[in-house]
């Protein structure tokens, strides 16, 4: 038996954040105060939404003062797909991704 | 003191999730802000990818056997070191204690190597949970037969050593003994053969123990281990730990389930 539930909140949240700009790479840092979650809820949603195929991910460029680079992600297509469906689904008031101009 | 947290945070992930503790560590040295509560959200985060994944389970049960057989080798080396300063290997010349004096030293030798087999497998890669099965199984074998042998090899010197100044025989003891010694070795035995044989063999001893009503020598041992550890050795009884049985019996379940809960998750 294959459960197949829905996102939680929080992220949904963070799907509609990077449906917003889909073709960014986006940090977690960013990611943070967009959505205003804590990395203790951010970053296993980012895992789960990875583990269903919704994310990717890559490392950045070395930046210039030494530090490591970082880690940024998008929404796959099929992640984009199940953000529109997902915002489809609620309240015309709520909808953000069919608020966004063209 | 932030950066002690996230590198515990990242050190806590499970071997799989390595990948995400360095995306949390890069992130974590880019912030202009609020370093310690990101620090902490992703120590708490590390924690609980450990009770959500099969694998942060499967390392658990790894961790807890190995406190057992921790504990176990502490009292094996402290007996040893007991015998030795007090030159008991000579004055007891019974063959029993001096296979027991030769055997202690081997089963610790063989409990440390799969523990260090173990450390090696659980923490520093990804741990299949076939392989924590098999891994746990043995563990869980090894304190038996840690408990268990002693036990019995104590049992047949205080037999040979009847008038003997260190022993004297309790017939109605050792009568309730002797069936949860058998019983315990048949369970070690099984836990050599795998997870699913393990589960049935440790739920079906406890039935055997209750239902015979010998469980009062298995009861007193409750504490065992850490009685032991904490006090030194001062006493020659070896009882085995009801809870140790049903830890067992758990955990081969519960990895049981996981994995067929996995297996079932895999596309086909």
């Amino acid at each position: 038996m294959t459960r197949n539930r829905p996102p939680s909140p929080q992220a949904q949240a963070l799907m509609f954040a990077l449906a917003m700009r889909p073709e960014d790479w986006r940090y977690g840092y960013d990611l943070m105060k967009a959505t205003d979650l804590k990395s203790g809820t951010l970053y296993p949603a980012l895992i789960r939404l990875e583990e269903k195929g919704l994310l990717e991910s890559q490392w950045g460029e070395h930046q210039q003062d030494g530090r490591p680079p970082r880690h940024m992600y998008r929404l796959t297509d099929a992640g984009l797909k199940c953000a529109h469906e997902l915002d489809a689904a609620r309240p015309a008031s709520a909808n953000t991704l069919r608020k966004q101009p063209a | 003191m932030n950066r002690l947290i996230i590198t515990l945070a990242t050190a806590l992930l499970p071997p799989s999730r390595s990948a995400w503790g360095q995306a949390m560590k890069a992130e974590f040295d880019a912030l202009p802000e609020g370093r310690t509560v990101f620090a902490l959200g992703c120590l708490g985060a590390s924690l609980r990818e450990n009770v959500t994944t099969g694998e942060g389970w499967a390392r658990m049960g790894l961790g807890t056997m190995m406190v057992f057989l921790a504990g176990l080798l502490v009292i094996q080396v402290n007996w040893l070191g007991d015998v030795i300063a007090f030159n008991k290997v000579a004055d007891w010349p019974h063959l029993f204690t001096k296979i027991s004096w030769f055997v202690a030293p081997i089963w610790a030798l063989c409990t440390t190597v799969v523990a260090m087999v173990t450390i090696s497998q659980s923490c520093c890669k990804p741990i299949d949970l076939s392989t924590a099965s098999k891994l746990g199984a043995v563990l869980f074998a090894l304190v038996l037969i840690g408990t268990c042998g002693e036990r019995l090899l104590g049992t047949m010197t205080s037999i040979g050593y009847e008038t003997s100044k260190f022993h004297a025989i309790n017939w109605a003891k050792m009568l309730k003994d002797a069936p949860v010694i058998v019983i315990s070795l048949a369970v070690a035995a099984f836990g050599f053969k795998g997870t699913k044989q393990l589960a049935i063999a440790t739920a079906s001893a406890c039935f055997l123990i209750i239902s015979f009503g010998i469980e009062t020598p298995v009861i007193e041992g409750v504490t065992y281990v850490g009685a032991e550890v904490t006090d030194t050795i001062k006493t020659v009884e070896h009882p085995l730990s009801l809870n140790l049985f049903i830890f067992g019996f758990l955990y081969a379940v519960l990895l049981e389930v996981v994995q067929r809960m996995l297996s079932q998750k895999q596309p086909a």
